[in-house]
Order: C-alpha cells, then structure tokens, then sequence
C-alpha cells in the first residue's frame, strides 16, 4: 500500500475514534457545568493531558521542528518557561481558582474576572480579549491543517482547513468539556507515540548518535552549542511562560478537577509530556538536519521526516500527530471562545433571565459561528503560521497575565486597576505589533510580551492605588482571611 | 560529543528536575483540609 493510502486509513480510524468519543461524551453530559467544566469531576491523566494537548499545537510539530532545524539545540530551552508556568500554576494559581469554581460556581475565565473585580465592565474587556485573540489563533492553526493535508493529499488548501474544523466543531458542540479533554487525552497519546515511534529508526538511518554528533559540530559553530543567547532564550521562555501561566482554557482546566491533589498531578502529567515532546522534537529536527542538510523550507522537515523517511505505518502516525495537535487545540479554544459569546456575554451581560438549556442552546450556536469565522481569515493567509502563533500568545498574555497572578495575591488589585491592565496591556501588544518596535538601549528588540506585561503590571498598580478597593465580598472567595460583610452583589455568581 | 550537545541535554535535566518536583509536590499535598 502507498503513503497517502495508509495515511488516508489511519486519519479515517483516528477521526472516528475521536467523533465517537464525542457522541459518548454528549451521552454522559447533563447540563451547563458538565458542558463548561466537566462537572468538576476530570482525573490527573485527562486533565495533564489535556492541558498538555492543547498547549502543544501546529506551532510544534511544524514551526519548533523547523526552526531547531535551522538554528540548532538552543531552542530547546525556550520551552523551560512553560515548564516553569505550570508549576508556578499548580502551586499558587491552580488551588485558588479551582477553589473559586467548586464553592463560587465559576464557569468562565471572564467568570473570574468580572467576581474577583465585581465588575462586568471588566467581564467583558475580558471576553472581547479573548474572542479576538483566539479567532486569530484558530486561523492559524486552519492554516497549517490546510497546508499539511494540501502537501500530502494535494487536496486544495480550504477544503483540508474545512476538514479538520467540520469535524472538530462537531465534537465540540455536542459534547462540551468532557469530549474536549477525553479527545485531548487520546490526541496526546496519538502525539507522543507519533514523535516517539519512529525516533529510533531515524537516528539509526542518520548513523548513530556519535555520527550526529559529529556531522552536526561541522554545521556551524553554534548549531550544537548556544545559538541564541541568553537574553533571547530568556524572552522566549518568558513568552510562552506568561501565556500558559493563565491562559484561559488552562484556568478552566483547573475548574474542572475535584481537588488541588488533582490539579497538581494533572501539572506533573503535563510536564511529563511536554518534556517528552520538547525533546523529540529537537531530536527529529537535528537529525533530519543530518540527512536532509538542504531543505529550503525549513518548515518543512516535519513533513518529510514522516513522507519519506520513516516507514509509512509510523510516518503516518507522525502525522496523525500533527493533525491530533491541531485539534486537541482548536477544540479548547472552540469552547472558551464560545462560553465567552454565550455565558459571558449573552447570558451575563444581554439577556440574566436566560434558562439553563436557552444557554446551553446559545453556546453551542456561538462555538458553531466563533469556529467558523477564523476560515475567513485563514483564506486571506495572513502570515507565516509560527508568526500569528507567537502574535496571539504575546497579545493573549500581555492583556491577561496580570490581571489573574495579580489579583489572586493583592487584595488591592481594583476594578479600575484591571480593566486598565488588560486595556492597557494588550493595546501596547498590539501597537508594537503593528508599528513595529525600535531596539531600545541596553536591551535591544524585546519580544512584544515583555514591554506588555511590564505596561499591564504598571496599570494595574497606578489604577488600583489611585482607586477605591474592592468590596470585600468580592475578595473572600480568594483570600480565605477575608470574611465576608455583605450579601454578595453584581458580578456575583449564581 | 554528547549526542545533541550542550543545551538539550542540560534542558531535559532542567525538566526532568521540575517533574520530579511537581510529583513530590502533588503527593505531599493533603486535600481533605480544604475539601
């Protein structure tokens, strides 16, 4: 049998395995919080998992095997950041928030928001945040689908996009949270024996670790040693960091477990597996640059690493990888972009009277529309996919980071302190994105996350010391020294 | 010549510290005080 046919056979199992996992996951929900969180009830491994799944997207497989292929080992220590989130997140962020969700009934991350700031102003600077951020991601992870079934299949670019967002949204609507994190789990497993299975034969082919070694000293004098510096390992990795330390879809991952034991294994599930990835990845690139020294797209290694060089049961599993780190991403997305529409905006905001099954009828309409309109993007191709990827996590951290790390630990933190950090934050994100930035003295061009997060942090302390603190109903689910002194008012939760 | 050289190696010993860590971490923690 040829590639394409055996490729073709194991995407078709994969896609039904997953399509009925989510029908049995529509089977097992029973109304808004097992649709929003799962119903609190997800164990270490799915969640881990999920949480993993998702952080990892077409930005790895494609964009990170591309760019060690071109620059060397350093890259690796880019990924030390997330790393450093999770565990930041399962000691100091994960126990509160989850806390706030079981006892508070938070469902949402603007949830949070608009509880801890009592503002729904605030709710919904961090719905709008949320929604663009993740319609730009979602076009470019359409794209890279697009792009990948287009190589191998030479099927047009928007029918392979559409593929993989039919099929997605459909699990996502019908089954919710639960289908969302029991598919991510089975994506991860298909993602680590995908980068996994075929590592062995690959250096065998490329003669040994000592050959590698060798040819690979020869490429240059950094390839193997510290191509990029310190500085901008450090801006990387505190890139990423800042965006996966509060991401939305991860802080509702920790809604969705049943105590803080759990949510700190998931955290160790999750490393394991990032560790696993990071360092099959960096071994793929180096070694395909070995057998392959001249590939001018560089993106491209991916792709041939599972077309050509490995045999086609394991390279079509390689790309079921690529495929299942699209989706596993996508889906989560899908699904907090879709409750910031429905729970957010439609039901806290438009329309308080709402029953639970108008809601979750408006939420499964709004992860249909917010799923649909990235294609439109996606058909204008904005840009390289690795670019709009590190656009979205610079703008996503920039607007969000400090309002949530901040205002889990300062009791001081204002309504008018957050809206202005997430205005202020994601508004120097984005202007630096589009003006462009002018190297600064000392320190040269900064990722766009650093000068954001620093004008958020600074906006959050100059607006929250010029105004009146919160009341200390809104603080109490948070600060268990807190006591509450009134019935709780707007921006409370049911 | 370690087989990819310097910064991987270094990283995934950076890794595998903070896994073993966060399982010591998520093993020590006691629950039923908050539950």
């Amino acid at each position: 049998m040829s590639f394409n046919t055996i490729l073709l056979l194991v995407l078709v199992t994969y896609f039904s395995i997953i399509l009925f996992e989510g029908y049995i996951s529509y089977k097992k929900s029973h109304g808004e919080a097992d649709y929003m969180v799962g119903g609190r009830s997800m164990g270490a491994w799915i969640t881990g998992a999920s949480l993993a799944a998702t952080q990892m997207s077409a930005g790895t497989f494609v964009g990170t095997i591309g760019l060690h292929y071109l620059t060397g080992a350093s890259f690796i220590w880019g990924w030390t950041g997330i790393w450093l989130a999770y565990v930041v997140a399962g000691i100091w962020i994960a126990p509160k928030l989850r806390r706030y969700s079981a006892e508070h009934g938070g469902l949402t991350f603007p949830d949070y928001i608009a509880d801890r700031f009592n503002s729904n102003t605030a709710r919904a600077v961090a719905a709008v945040v949320i929604i663009i951020c993740y319609i730009v991601f979602m076009s470019a992870q359409y794209q890279a689908g697009g792009v990948i079934l287009q190589t191998l299949f030479g099927l047009p670019f928007v029918y392979g996009a559409l593929i993989l967002l039919a099929i997605t949204v459909l699990y996502t609507v019908v089954g919710g949270m639960v289908a969302v994190m029991r598919t991510d789990f089975l994506q991860q497993i298909v993602m680590a024996i995908g980068v996994v299975i075929g590592l062995p034969l690959l250096i065998i082919y490329a003669g040994g670790p000592s050959n590698i070694g060798t040819v690979l000293a020869d490429v240059g004098p950094n390839y193997l040693g510290w191509h990029f510096g310190f500085r901008e390992l450090l801006g990387f990795a505190l890139a990423f960091g800042f965006t996966f330390v509060a991401a939305p879809y991860v802080v509702t991952r920790y809604y969705a477990v049943p105590d803080d034991r759990t949510a700190r294994q998931a955290v160790a599930v999750a490393i394991f597996f990032n560790v696993l990835t990071a360092t099959s990845v960096a071994a793929i690139a180096l070694t395909m640059k070995v057998l392959y020294p001249q590939l001018i797209v560089a993106d491209a290694a991916s792709t041939v690493y599972a077309a050509q060089v490995l045999p086609p049961l394991m390279g079509a599993l390689m790309i079921a990888a690529i495929i299942a780190a699209i989706m596993s991403t996508v889906d989560s997305v899908l699904l907090v972009t879709g409750s910031a529409v429905s729970h957010d905006i439609y039901y806290r905001l438009i329309n308080p009277n709402a029953t639970e099954s108008q809601r979750l009828k408006v939420n499964r309409i709004a992860i249909l529309v917010t799923g649909a309109i990235p294609i439109l993007l996606t058909l204008q191709r904005l840009d390289i996919v690795q670019f709009i990827v590190n656009a979205y996590a610079s703008l996503m951290a920039s607007g969000i980071a400090v309002a949530v790390l901040v205002g889990l630990y300062w009791k001081r933190a204002s309504t008018a302190g957050a809206i202005a950090s997430m205005a202020i934050g994601f508004g120097v994100a984005l202007i630096l994105y589009i003006l462009g930035q002018p190297p600064l003295p000392l320190v040269g061009t900064l990722n766009p996350v650093i000068p954001g997060v620093l004008a958020s942090a600074i906006s959050m302390y100059v607006a929250s010391v010029l105004t009146r603190p919160v009341p200390d109903q809104n603080l109490t689910p948070f600060f268990p020294d807190v006591a509450p002194t009134a019935p709780a008012v707007a921006g409370g939760s049911e | 010549v370690t087989p990819f050289g310097l910064p991987v190696d270094s990283a995934i010993i950076f890794g595998i510290i903070l896994l073993a860590f966060m399982v010591w971490y998520a093993n020590r923690t006691d629950t039923a005080q908050h539950d």
